[in-house]
């Protein structure tokens, strides 16, 4: 019997279309997020009380924001939930390497960013749409979006659901390699905070937290995620990769 | 060849699992594992699929090292009781995806089987039964046609009726499609037929690798007088031996003794099974079960 020749980029074309159809779960819990963050809106988030002589007037601001810092949970957890043994495993079953299962998972990552940051916005829409008429009143100040707004929130939306699929990512094989950064990565990471909270406002944290949410150019900073997280993924295929299966 | 192994060695933890394992497979054969429970049957298969790599030694599968490799994985499929699906897809979904992922995949047999062992095909996967599981498993193996298919105790859960009906459509299907095929099972005697060569592992060493016919002549029990066998196996290859009670001794030895003669000291000779030879072969002599009730 001759053999099969394998070619990469069709094996992962392969798997990733694989993984738009056994993923499909991963919506659920999306949705979810998304619609109880609609929820949690109706309170709001700032308060103003004026009163004088002869008036009284207050001023609830709200905001449907709420839906994006979810999913970029969503997507941090996502992310780490498919370096798991099930998801895996799963590629083995069919066929894969270490590398191809890398490249087509973050090609899935990029596409659930982009779908998850489309409804990120939306939701905002509808946010919106439940507010008018759930609202017992007529004086409402609507902050006007246009279709740039829209386009640029959705992109830079998008962008930031990235870096955190990639960090998940990241997070996932590093946990893969060794369990026992299920505790390091925590304390690292509340460990900086602090540190960087003591530090001041000249710390390399803060500088580095700057140089990405700090960037006014929607193109570079769509350029300055799309290396970053690029970085983010070659580092968990090159830790990943003498990592053994089905052990 | 297919594989080749030389000095093949796999450590979990300063254990050896597999233990310095040189062996050479020709294409086209089915050859048969055997071994006791944690002989190392398993780590070895793994490490031919490319799950495991190996801590010292050198393996070729397709003379590509199988670890990592592409080749052997798009070649290859390994077959057990814990092969992952997805959960959100059903049977007949997977099957979809087989024939994406294998280009030999017999969607008609993969069907026929699904039908001929009353499947339901929007059934998933993690809710079948355990024999049902490895059913499924197998007739996924089967379709894949890969060049290696490699069976790690595949009779996992499947009663009696079901495993003939796997060793049937097997043997059929291979010679329809002529390709290499491993199997590890505890049920040497039921596979005997299929068979063609034998590989005994114990506690991750190799015992023997040779055809099943000649593992059928390989061996034979002799029985008889504790004074007559004492002399007797002195002389003798002796692969075990018991004794039964203090005037009666039993012993496997290598074939080539001088039967007629043995046979008017009084000895009672048996021929002894590939199934039987691997069992006392790989028995440590610790006595049997019977000791530990005593």
């Amino acid at each position: 019997m001759s053999l099969n020749k394998v070619n990469y980029m069709s094996l992962v074309k392969k798997q990733y279309q694989f993984k738009l159809k056994a993923y499909l779960n991963v919506f659920n819990s999306l949705i979810i997020l998304q619609l109880f963050s609609i929820l949690i809106a109706f309170n709001p988030t700032i308060s103003h009380g004026m009163s004088g002589y002869s008036y009284h007037g207050s001023l609830d601001s709200y905001t449907a924001d709420f839906s994006v810092v979810f999913t970029l949970l969503w997507g941090f957890i996502t992310a780490f939930l498919i370096t798991t043994r099930a998801y895996r495993e799963d590629d083995y079953t069919f066929v894969t390497n270490n590398q191809t299962q890398v490249w087509s998972n973050s090609l899935f990552l990029l596409t659930i960013s982009f779908l998850s940051g489309l409804t990120a916005m939306l939701s905002g829409s509808l946010y919106r749409v439940i507010f008018y008429f759930a609202k017992d009143t007529n004086e409402i100040i609507w902050h006007h979006v246009t279709l740039t707004d829209f386009f640029i929130g959705f992109m830079a939306t998008s962008m930031y659901i990235l870096l955190f699929c990639s960090l998940g990512y990241l997070a996932g094989t590093l946990v893969q390699l060794h369990k026992v950064f299920v505790f390091i990565l925590p304390v690292l990471f509340i460990g900086l905070l602090i540190i960087s909270g003591n530090a001041g406002k000249n710390n390399f944290l803060v500088n580095s937290f700057l140089f990405y949410f700090q960037e006014g150019n929607l193109i570079l900073f769509t350029l300055k995620i799309l290396v970053t997280s690029g970085l983010l993924f070659s580092l968990s295929m090159l830790l990943i990769r003498n990592k053994e299966v089905r052990v | 060849m297919v594989i080749e192994t030389n000095t093949l060695t796999k450590y979990f933890n300063k254990v050896k699992a597999v233990n310095e394992i040189s062996i050479s497979i020709q294409p086209n054969t089915i050859t048969g594992i055997v071994g006791r429970n944690g002989a190392g049957k398993t780590t070895f298969l793994k490490m031919i699929a490319g799950f495991l790599k190996q801590s010292s030694g050198d393996i070729n599968v397709f003379s590509e090292r199988p670890f990592n490799s592409l080749i052997v994985a798009n070649n290859s499929i390994f077959v057990d009781d814990e092969m992952l699906f997805p959960d959100v897809l059903t049977l007949r979904e997977i099957l979809v995806e087989g024939n994406r992922f294998h280009k030999n995949w017999d969607m008609n047999l993969a069907h026929k089987m699904l039908d001929y062992f009353s499947f339901n095909p929007d059934a998933v996967h993690a809710q079948l039964s355990k024999g049902k599981k490895s059913t499924f498993n197998m007739l996924f193996g089967l379709s894949t046609r890969c060049a290696l298919t490699i069976f790690d105790e595949p009779t996992t859960g499947m009663d009696a009726a079901v495993r003939k009906d796997f060793y049937r459509v097997l043997l059929k299907d291979y010679l329809a499609y002529p390709r290499t095929f491993l199997i590890s099972s505890h049920h040497l005697d039921e596979m005997e037929h299929l068979l063609e060569d034998v590989l005994l592992i114990d506690k991750g060493k190799l015992l023997i690798h040779m055809p099943i016919d000649d593992l059928q002549e390989y061996a034979v029990g002799l029985s008889g007088s504790a004074l007559i066998m004492e002399c007797v196996l002195k002389d003798q290859d002796v692969l075990y031996r018991e004794t039964i009670n203090k005037n009666t001794i039993f012993a496997i030895v290598k074939r080539g003794a001088d039967v007629e003669n043995l046979k008017r000291m009084g000895i009672r000779i048996a021929p002894v099974s590939p199934s039987d030879l691997s069992i006392y072969m790989t028995k440590d002599f610790k006595g049997g079960i019977d000791d530990v009730l005593k």
